[in-house]
């Protein structure tokens, strides 16, 4: 059949991250997006970090894809470090043997980059390719949205420039970072506030779906049976990922969520995300406990959402793991 | 003489456009931007005021677009129910009367606001320079703090901040607070605590150079189409201050004039002083004070530089001066 469809156009915005590695590897290997370039941010680790990380993941696949570094700091979250005295955080490292064990290490095991990043500001280049285009863009941030909102807000004609926003962020049943949030929204709740109120469709890709498809041993020996650099290393991060879950205690199953790549998943093909609500929902930045906390109001006659904000569930593993398969395997050594 | 290297940001106001005039014909300064910040109005208001103050002129200064919101404190528009903030304008015989027009008294424009924004632009011009520049902030810091937590290596670039903004004794908006720290606590808060040199040319100071009628005759004396648009403006502010309830005495500072003459000439001001300070961003009735830490055990880490006074002689002098330029 004559391939007759364009490829979506999107930009990603990562803090790699072991989850964002391999969501960088799939919206790039699938060959059914057109990443336009990749926005670093804050978040995971420190943007020095996440820079470079996400260097790594690139120059690994030999794509000729640009990346840009973005914010550093929240918005304002951390301009009254106490305001977080309340809200439960939980710190996930660990050492062992003398070793800090991270979910996100420091420096992905991969080479260290040789390619450089891009000289413009990541904000400077998203919110000029945005006003320049034509046609719509989405915008999949799987990081903290610090980026996403300074952009939203430096001119607010750029919403109509963007096609959808497909977030990796928040929880409403699960959480992670504090009693109530997830690491992403937590990380600058005033950012998310602003994303998720900008009028922009957002798909949020909570922390409910990427925990119903979540993977465990099993899955990172199918990773590995692909057998080729790419598959070999996001076998890696999964079985980092869930090695190390465990270990610090965060978890006690032997699983773990590739939470960035269950969001770009659904920007190829949005059934991979199931039960997704239309709802009214809200970020908290009280600085109290529910500190960069989702909130959906579930009131029974206020509850109307007037803003595109959608709500994944649910997330069906199976697919997901099978495209994740099916992207790794088009890996190609590069030239 | 090489002129310093400028950059203003501004939200054009009557005082602002003022300011504009007297950085832009002056000698010593090189405004190589002007950037436009919501503040005394709606940025769909203060980018046209700046580009007809521009146009008035006649000079080729690049005017970019910035910011029109704060960095955050409107996400949560209740918590400023403590402040019991003023306004600054009032319905007079079915007609507004505002401090700060929506429109400025000026045709057109006809010139437009450059194509980039202006945080891309501040960012990529603070990089690229191989001469250190001076930022004049006289509206919200919000351009400045968010080019500076973007990307923090511009800061190396910076000479100096000279911002107008925040009060120790005298506030304006609020009880505790100057209506540029006010739109914008956060960033303020960013800016005072970025680490580059900063002169705080607060409400203390401006209204220690105030002006009157008669100073509004003298401008006019100059007889040029800016003396006699800044001796309008002047006499605007004192007319419309008074008509508004928000001030007894027939006078008016020129707030944002009085750092484009620090910027000049520091002895301008006339008690400056290095003092540990800080902006309230706590949400209740000192949401957006500058706070100066007048204990004896807390000495000052940071270069940021306090001016409570100055010589409106001097002022005025230098206003006239470069007013007679044009």
């Amino acid at each position: 059949m004559e391939q007759t469809l364009k490829k979506r156009r999107v930009i990603l915005d990562v803090d790699t991250g072991s989850d964002d590695a391999v969501a960088i590897m799939s919206a790039i290997l699938s060959g059914e997006l057109d990443v336009l370039g990749i926005c670093c941010v804050h978040g995971n680790l420190p943007i020095e970090y996440t820079t470079d990380n996400t260097l790594r993941v690139v120059q690994l696949l030999g794509a000729n894809v640009p990346v840009f570094r973005g914010c550093g700091f929240p918005l304002v979250m951390d301009l009254t470090p106490g305001r977080r005295v309340n809200a439960g955080e939980v710190h996930v490292d660990h050492i062992v043997d003398g070793k800090v064990m991270a979910v996100h290490e420091k420096a992905l095991p991969l080479p260290a980059p040789t390619i450089h990043e891009e000289k413009e500001h990541a904000c400077s280049w998203m919110f000029r390719t945005l006003m320049e285009s034509e046609e719509p863009i989405t915008l999949i941030p799987v990081g903290a949205m610090t980026n996403i909102a300074t952009v939203l807000r430096m001119d607010p004609r750029v919403c109509s420039h963007i096609d959808e926003i497909i977030c990796m962020g928040g929880g409403i049943d699960v959480h992670n970072r504090a009693y109530r949030s997830e690491t992403n929204f937590y990380n600058d709740p005033e950012a998310a506030k602003i994303m998720i109120n900008s009028g922009v469709k957002i798909t949020v890709v909570g922390l409910d779906a990427t925990h119903s498809s979540w993977f465990g041993y099993e899955e990172v020996e199918k990773l590995r049976a692909i057998k080729n650099p790419a598959a070999d290393f996001a076998a890696e991060m999964l079985y980092h990922r869930i090695y190390a879950a465990n270990l610090t205690g965060a978890r006690k199953e032997p699983k773990s969520a590739l939470h960035d790549v269950l969001a770009v998943c659904a920007a190829i093909d949005p059934t991979v995300l199931e039960d997704v609500r239309h709802q009214k929902c809200d970020v908290d930045i009280s600085g109290g406990i529910a500190d960069g906390a989702l909130m959906v109001s579930s009131r029974f006659c206020h509850s109307v959402p007037t803003l595109p904000t959608y709500i994944a569930y649910h997330g069906n593993g199976d697919k997901l793991f099978s495209m994740l398969c099916s992207h790794l395997s088009k890996y190609k050594k590069p030239v | 003489m090489i002129p310093q290297k400028v950059i203003l940001d501004v939200d054009t106001g009557s005082d602002d456009a003022v300011a504009i005039i007297s950085a832009v014909l002056c000698e010593e300064l090189d405004v190589i931007g002007i950037i436009a910040s919501f503040g005394n109005q709606a940025l769909e208001y203060t980018l046209p005021n700046t580009l007809r103050v521009v146009e008035m002129l006649g000079r080729d200064v690049p005017v970019y677009k910035g910011f029109g919101v704060p960095l955050a404190h409107d996400l949560l528009p209740g918590s400023r129910i403590n402040a019991n903030p003023r306004v600054m304008e009032k319905e007079i015989d079915g007609k507004m009367v505002s401090i700060h027009e929506r429109r400025l008294p000026l045709p057109g424009p006809t010139i437009h606001e450059q194509k980039e924004h202006a945080i891309p632009w501040l960012i990529r011009t603070l990089r690229e320079t191989r001469e250190k520049i001076t930022l004049i902030p006289v509206g919200p810091m919000t351009n400045v703090a968010h080019a500076m937590r973007m990307d923090p290596s511009i800061k190396e670039n910076i000479k100096e901040i000279v911002l107008m903004g925040g009060g120790v004794q005298i506030h304006n908006v609020t009880m505790a607070s100057e209506i540029n720290f006010y739109n914008d606590p956060e960033a303020a808060k960013i800016v005072l605590n970025s680490g580059v040199p900063v002169t705080v040319v607060s409400l203390d100071a401006t209204h220690s150079s105030w002006f009157g009628y008669e100073e509004a005759e003298r401008i006019r004396a100059i007889n040029n189409p800016a003396a006699d648009f800044a001796a309008n403006m002047l006499k605007h502010r004192i007319d419309t201050a008074l008509q508004v309830g928000v001030r007894k005495t027939p006078k008016s500072a020129l707030h944002d004039v009085l750092a484009v003459c620090a910027a000049i000439d520091k002895s301008i001001l006339t008690d400056l002083r290095h003092e540990k300070c800080d902006v309230d961003i706590g949400r209740s009735i000192a949401d957006g004070a500058l706070i100066v830490d007048t204990r004896d055990t807390e000495t000052p880490a940071l270069p940021t530089y306090i001016a409570y006074k100055a010589d409106g002689k001097k002022l005025l002098d230098m206003l006239c001066s470069h007013l007679s330029r044009y």
